[in-house]
């Protein structure tokens, strides 16, 4: 795998069945790179948004009005309680008290991890679309070949 | 014909058993992504407890409940967590990897089964 002249030979010793199923797999494989690559943009997008309600509510100072939504649609007036502390889930049931500051940091660290793992999903989908793209030429590459000799083969039945 | 008949019968035999082999080696595979999901999401935990100083408030979702936590204690539970996750990995891993082998073994029998078969077909027409 690693090598990929190695790899070259190793396709071209295979059946176009095979070389078919590979190319599928491979395909199937982008496919749920791509998936993960969706979810993990939208986990950003929510840390990003909630580190920036964060980076709004730390400038506010106690008692300021505001409007608390109970659902998307329906919101009731309140008050702002503790501008201090804000609590942050942290994952697995763990939630922990940190200043609004501390939270905005957090959240920017989480962002920064989710892109470093984007980076490092797409540079995987690249691979496999190279490999796929190398698999389809060799496919292509028997597919003819075998056309040719059956053609040949026909020529000299007549 | 009869012959023939009973090694057909062997065949869908042993095919069956190697789709059951199958469901139980996709079974394991996806329960084994599942703990290494589990894993990494621990090990975030982890990590983002062990920056907090000594005195943060640390909170467990129980229930619907949110219980005051000691920050040692919580850490001492999330590496517990982890390391019975590892175990079951591991655990897995042999299963899977016993499982698969299994499984090639079988695809052979089958093979050669379905071989045979095709033989004895040939030498009835012929």
């Amino acid at each position: 795998m690693s090598n990929p002249k190695n790899q070259a030979i190793q396709l071209a010793q295979l059946s176009p069945q095979q070389l078919k199923q590979m190319g599928e797999q491979i395909e199937e494989e982008i496919q749920q790179l791509t998936q993960n690559l969706d979810q993990l943009t939208k986990a950003a997008n929510r840390y990003h948004t909630s580190g920036r309600a964060l980076e709004a509510f730390k400038d506010e100072t106690e008692g300021k009005e505001m409007l608390v939504p109970l659902t998307s649609s329906l919101y009731v007036p309140g008050t702002l309680g503790s501008t201090e502390k804000v609590l942050l889930d942290i994952g697995t049931g763990y939630f922990v008290e940190k200043t609004p500051e501390d939270g905005v940091d957090y959240c920017k660290r989480k962002v920064n991890l989710v892109k470093e793992n984007m980076d490092k999903i797409l540079e995987f989908i690249k691979q496999r679309q190279s490999q796929a793209a190398q698999v389809n030429q060799v496919f292509s590459a028997k597919v003819q070949q075998m056309q040719e000799q059956q053609r040949l083969a026909e020529a000299q039945g007549v | 014909m009869s012959a023939i008949g009973a090694l057909r019968d062997k065949i869908s035999l042993e095919a069956n058993d190697l789709h059951s082999m199958q469901r139980d080696l996709s079974r394991n595979v996806s329960s084994r992504r599942q703990f290494s999901h589990q894993y990494s999401e621990n090990d975030l935990v982890h990590k983002e407890l062990e920056r907090l100083d000594n005195d943060a408030k640390v909170y467990k979702l129980i229930g619907p409940a949110l219980i005051r936590q000691d920050k040692v204690e919580a850490i001492s539970n999330v590496a517990k967590r982890m390391g019975f996750i590892e175990h079951e990995t591991s655990r897995l891993d042999k299963a899977i990897k016993g499982l698969e082998s299994k499984q090639d073994g079988k695809q052979k029998v089958v093979a050669e089964l379905q071989k045979k078969l095709q033989h004895m077909h040939a030498y009835e027409q012929s």
